[in-house]
C-alpha cells in the first residue's frame, strides 16, 4: 500500500516533467516513423517492382536490426554528435525494416489473378500500383508500421544516453538511484504508449477496404503533425551541461546543484558512456563527471571546485557478504592487500589506460599488481566459488579484475565475475539476493542512494570521510549483513568538469564561479 | 476481325507456341481448346498483350496490335480470367466500371451501363450494387467478371477459362445464360476452355491446340465428322456420339425433317432452328413421355417436328452427306 501511494504521490510531484518526457517521448518515436515511412513505402514498391534489388535492400535494412541499439546509439556519436538528431536517425534505422519488408510483402503478396486482371483491363503500371497494389497491400503494411512504431516506443527510452530525452530519462536515473517509483515514472507511461498506439494501429489495420485507406490517410497525417509539432530544443549561445540520469536524480548531483549553488544551467541528460567525449567535442561544455575518470586525462578536462562541499567523499571499498566471509575468511585477507594502494592520480591512471589506450582490464589489472609485487599465479581454486560483481564502467571492470587476481593467487578460492551490471541498484540487488558475493562500491553511492538518510543526518556526515565509512558499514551490517572492508584508498566522487581551455578562457576555477558566470551571460 | 499470323512464343529455350495462325471473323466465337500446356493460354494472351509475342503478327481490323501501346490495346478488348480476378476492394459496381473509367466515361453514362449490365446477368443492381465481391458466391462473381468485361463494350471479347472456377452444375447455368446474352452472338470471342463440351456448345470454330500447335482448325462438326489426324480423334474419343449430336443443329438436317401437318398434335413450337439435335433430345427425354418436338424456322416461319426415333437417322444421314 506504502509503495502505491508513494508512486502515485510521485506522479502527482513529477507530473510536468513525465508529461513533458512522453511528449519527447511520442516526438521521437513519430518523427523516427516519419522518416522511415518516407524512406521504407517508396523502396518497399521498388524491390517490389524490381525484385532484384529485393535481395541487397532487405539484408542492407535487416543489418541496423541486427546491430544492437545501444551500439547503434554509439556509433551515431562521431557522426551527429548527441542529442535528437542522432536518436531519430536510430529509430528510423530500427524502423526501416518493418516498414520496407511488409510494404514489399504487402505488395508482392497481392492475388496474381487480381494484378493479371488489372493489366488485362489496361491499367498501366502506375495506376495498377496505386489502386490495386497498395490499396491491397495495406493491411500488411499497416501491419508493419504497427511493429516499427512499438519496437521505436522501446527503443527510444535508450534515447536518454545521448541526450536525446524522453521517458528513458526516468527509468535509467531510477534503476541508477535505486528508485522504483522513478523507474516506473518512466517505464508505465512507455508501456501505456506502446499498448496504445499497438491497440489503435491493430484497429485500422482490421477496417474495412475503403475505410482503411482513410484511416491510412488520417494516420499519415497525423503522423507528420506530431513529428512536426516536435521541436528540437536548442541551446542558442548559453553554455550546456550534459549529466548522466543517476547525476539527474542525486541530492549530491544536479539537485544539490539547484538547491545549493542556484546554479541554473541548461541541461540535457546523456549516457556516461558518451558524455565525455560529447563534452571534448564542443557539443556539451559542462558535465557530472567522475574525479578518477581515465577520460579527464585523455581529453584535458578540468574539475570545477566543490567550494560549497555538495559531493560528499566516495571511497572505494569492497563490499561482502558476511555470510561469505564466515565460509571463507581467507577471503578477508586477500581483499586486505588492496587497502590503500590505488591513490586518485594511479586510479585515473588505470581508468586511462583501459578507457583511453583501450587496454584491457585484465592487463591492466595484472601490470597493476605486478608492479605492487602482489601479483601471484593462480593455486588451483578448488577451495569455493566467489562471485565478483561491478558495474557497467572501466573502473569498476579493473577493480574486478585485481580483486579476481588476487583471490586466485593468494587463496584457494576460484572466481567467477559478473560484470556490467548495470547500475548501483542491479549490482545491490544482486548482492543482496546472494546473486554475487561482492563488489566494489563507493561510501557515498552507499549512503545517500542505498541507506538514503535524512538530510540532517547527510549534512553532519557528508564533510568528513571517516564519518561517512563508518556510518555505511554500521548500517549496512545491521540492515543488510553486508561487510564494508577497508577502503582501497581512491576518492571517486563526482565532479562538475569542463574543457580545461574552456574554463581558463572563460576564468572559472570553481563551481560558484559558473553560476556567476551563468548569471551575467543570461 | 481477329487475324492471327504465325504467332510463336519461346521462353529460353522451350516453346510454348510455336507458328500458330488462324482468323476469327467478326461476330463468330473461337474456342482455343487443349490440355493444359498445350499453349492455348499463352495464344489468348498474346493477343492482348499480357503475354508479348517472340515473333508472328495480329492485326484487329487489320491494324497490328503492336502499333499502339499495349494498356490502350486492352481497354478496347474485353477479357474474363478463370478466377474472375475481380478487385477486392472495389464494389461490384466499382468493378464493373473499371475500364468506362478508365476511358473517361461520364458518370451517369457509367451507372446506366453497369445497372443494364447487371440486369442482364441477373443480379439486381439494387442488392448487388455496393456489395463486395468477397460475398458473393463464385457463379456471381463470375458473371460480375463478365459484366467487367463488357462494361466498355468492346468489340473483342477474351475469355480465358471463363467457367473453369465454377462447380459443374453452376457452370453449366452460367455458360447458357452468357450464351443466351446478346453480347456474345454480337461480338468476336475468343475463348480458352479444356472442356470439349463446352467448346462444342460455345465455339462456331474451334482450334485444338497440342504442344504449342494448331492440331485442327475447323467447325465442330468438322471436328467430330472429319477429324484431320489421330490426335484429333483420340481427343474426341468415346465423347464422339454425344459431341455429334451437339455439332449437328436442327437447320443442318431442316431438309431431312417432316412437316408439323402430319400430325398437327403439337402446339407452339417448342424449338429453334439453331439448337441442335442434342437439346432436342434432352428435350424430348424430359418432357415425360412427348413423341415429338415442334421445331420452327425463324427465317421461313415454317414449323416441323423432331420424333424420337428420327434422332438417329438424322446423325446418320448428316454424317453420310457431311
Amino acid at each position: 500500500m506504502n509503495q502505491q501511494q508513494n508512486l502515485w504521490e510521485f506522479f502527482l510531484l513529477q507530473g510536468d516533467k513525465i508529461l513533458s518526457q512522453t511528449v519527447t517521448h511520442i516526438g521521437l518515436t513519430f518523427a523516427s516513423l516519419l522518416l522511415a515511412m518516407l524512406l521504407g513505402l517508396p523502396s518497399g514498391m521498388l524491390i517490389a517492382k524490381r525484385r532484384r534489388l529485393s535481395g541487397p535492400v532487405l539484408g542492407t535494412a535487416g543489418i541496423f536490426q541486427t546491430i544492437p541499439s545501444i551500439a547503434l546509439l554509439g556509433f551515431m556519436i562521431p557522426l551527429l554528435g548527441i542529442g535528437t538528431l542522432p536518436a531519430i536517425v536510430v529509430l528510423f534505422l530500427y524502423a526501416l525494416l518493418p516498414v520496407v519488408r511488409n510494404t514489399y510483402v504487402g505488395i508482392t503478396g497481392v492475388d496474381e489473378a487480381v494484378k493479371d486482371a488489372a493489366k488485362g483491363m489496361g491499367m498501366t503500371e502506375r495506376q495498377i500500383l496505386f489502386k490495386v497494389e497498395l490499396p491491397l497491400a495495406l493491411p500488411v503494411i499497416m501491419a508493419g508500421i504497427r511493429t516499427a512504431t512499438v519496437i521505436n516506443v522501446g527503443v527510444a527510452t535508450l534515447a536518454a544516453y545521448i541526450a536525446g530525452g524522453g521517458l528513458g530519462e526516468f527509468i535509467f536515473a531510477g534503476i541508477a538511484l535505486n528508485n522504483t517509483n522513478m523507474i516506473l515514472a518512466g517505464a508505465i507511461p512507455a508501456s501505456l504508449l506502446a499498448v496504445l498506439f499497438d491497440y489503435l494501429l491493430g484497429k485500422v489495420q482490421l477496417l474495412q477496404p475503403t475505410r482503411i485507406r482513410k484511416a491510412a490517410l488520417v494516420f499519415s497525417v497525423v503522423t507528420v503533425f506530431i513529428s512536426g509539432a516536435y521541436l528540437i530544443p536548442s541551446t542558442g549561445n548559453q553554455l550546456l551541461a550534459g549529466f548522466e540520469p543517476e547525476f539527474m536524480g542525486r541530492t549530491d548531483g544536479y539537485l544539490g546543484l539547484k538547491s545549493k549553488y542556484k546554479l541554473d544551467i541548461p541541461t540535457v541528460v546523456i549516457g556516461d558512456a558518451v558524455m565525455y567525449k560529447a563534452l571534448f567535442e564542443n557539443k556539451l561544455d559542462v558535465i557530472g563527471g567522475y574525479s578518477t575518470d581515465g577520460r579527464l586525462k585523455a581529453y584535458d578536462l578540468k574539475i570545477l571546485k566543490d567550494d560549497r562541499t555538495i559531493f560528499p567523499p566516495y571511497y572505494a571499498a569492497p563490499v561482502v557478504r558476511a555470510e561469505v566471509l564466515e565460509n571463507y575468511p581467507e577471503l578477508r585477507n586477500a581483499l586486505g592487500l588492496l587497502k590503500g594502494m590505488i591513490d586518485d592520480a594511479t586510479m585515473t591512471d588505470l581508468n586511462y589506460r583501459v578507457d583511453f589506450l583501450k587496454q584491457s582490464p585484465e592487463k591492466v589489472a595484472k601490470d597493476f599488481l605486478l608492479s605492487k609485487q602482489l601479483w601471484r599465479v593462480p593455486q588451483k581454486g578448488n577451495g569455493g566459488v566467489i562471485r565478483i560483481g561491478s558495474k557497467i564502467f572501466g573502473e569498476q571492470y579493473i577493480l574486478a579484475e585485481i580483486y579476481s587476481m588476487l583471490i586466485r593467487g593468494h587463496t584457494n578460492l576460484e572466481v567467477e565475475t559478473k560484470t556490467g551490471l548495470g547500475g548501483t541498484k542491479i549490482c545491490f540487488d544482486a548482492l543482496l539476493h546472494k546473486q554475487i558475493d561482492l563488489y566494489p562500491e563507493y561510501t557515498g553511492t552507499g549512503l545517500l542512494v542505498i541507506l538514503q538518510p535524512d538530510p540532517q543526518t547527510v549534512d553532519s556526515l557528508i564533510a568528513s570521510r571517516e564519518k561517512v565509512f563508518q556510518f555505511v558499514q554500521e548500517q549496512f551490517e545491521k540492515r543488510y549483513e553486508l561487510i564494508w572492508l577497508d577502503p582501497i584508498g581512491f576518492n571517486n566522487t563526482y565532479a562538475l568538469m569542463m574543457r580545461r581551455r574552456q574554463a581558463q578562457a572563460l576564468n572559472l576555477k570553481t563551481i560558484t564561479d559558473l553560476k556567476q558566470y551563468l548569471e551575467e551571460n543570461d | 476481325m481477329i487475324v492471327v499470323e504465325n504467332l510463336s512464343k519461346h521462353y529460353n529455350h522451350s516453346v510454348a507456341v510455336q507458328d500458330v495462325s488462324f482468323e476469327v471473323k467478326e461476330g463468330e466465337s473461337l474456342v482455343l481448346l487443349g490440355t493444359s500446356g498445350c499453349g492455348k493460354t499463352t495464344t489468348l494472351r498474346m493477343i492482348n498483350r499480357l503475354t508479348e509475342a517472340s515473333s508472328g503478327e495480329v492485326y484487329i481490323n487489320g491494324k497490328s496490335i503492336f502499333s499502339q501501346p499495349a494498356d490502350l490495346l486492352r481497354r478496347s478488348i474485353g477479357y474474363v480470367l478463370q478466377n474472375n480476378g475481380l478487385f477486392p476492394h472495389y464494389t461490384v459496381a466499382e468493378n464493373i466500371a473499371l475500364v468506362p473509367k478508365l476511358l473517361g466515361w461520364s458518370r451517369q453514362q457509367i451507372e446506366e451501363r453497369t445497372a443494364l449490365l447487371l440486369k442482364k446477368l441477373h443480379l439486381s443492381p439494387e442488392r448487388y450494387w455496393n456489395e463486395y465481391p468477397s460475398r458473393l458466391s463464385g457463379g456471381q462473381q463470375q458473371r460480375v467478371g463478365l459484366a467487367r468485361a463488357l462494361a466498355a463494350n468492346p468489340p473483342i471479347l477474351l475469355m480465358d477459362e471463363p467457367f473453369g472456377a465454377l462447380d459443374p452444375i453452376t457452370r453449366a447455368s452460367v455458360r447458357k445464360e452468357f450464351r443466351d446474352l446478346d453480347e456474345f452472338s454480337k461480338k468476336t470471342v475468343v475463348l480458352v476452355t479444356h472442356d470439349i463440351q463446352e467448346a462444342f456448345e460455345l465455339g462456331d470454330r474451334i482450334c485444338l491446340m497440342d504442344k504449342g500447335r494448331i492440331m485442327q482448325h475447323g467447325t465442330p462438326a468438322d471436328l467430330v465428322f472429319r477429324p484431320a489426324n489421330d490426335f484429333v480423334s483420340n481427343f474426341i474419343g468415346q465423347e464422339r456420339f454425344l459431341l455429334g449430336l451437339k455439332a449437328v443443329s436442327i437447320s443442318d438436317v431442316w431438309n431431312l425433317l417432316d412437316s408439323d401437318e402430319t400430325t398437327g398434335q403439337l402446339e407452339a413450337a417448342t424449338m429453334r432452328e439453331s439448337q441442335n439435335l442434342w437439346e432436342a433430345m434432352e428435350y424430348l427425354s424430359e418432357s415425360g413421355g412427348a413423341r415429338a418436338v415442334a421445331v420452327y424456322n425463324e427465317e421461313s416461319g415454317e414449323q416441323r417436328k423432331i420424333m424420337v426415333s428420327d434422332i438417329l437417322r438424322l446423325l446418320n444421314q448428316f454424317k453420310q452427306d457431311y
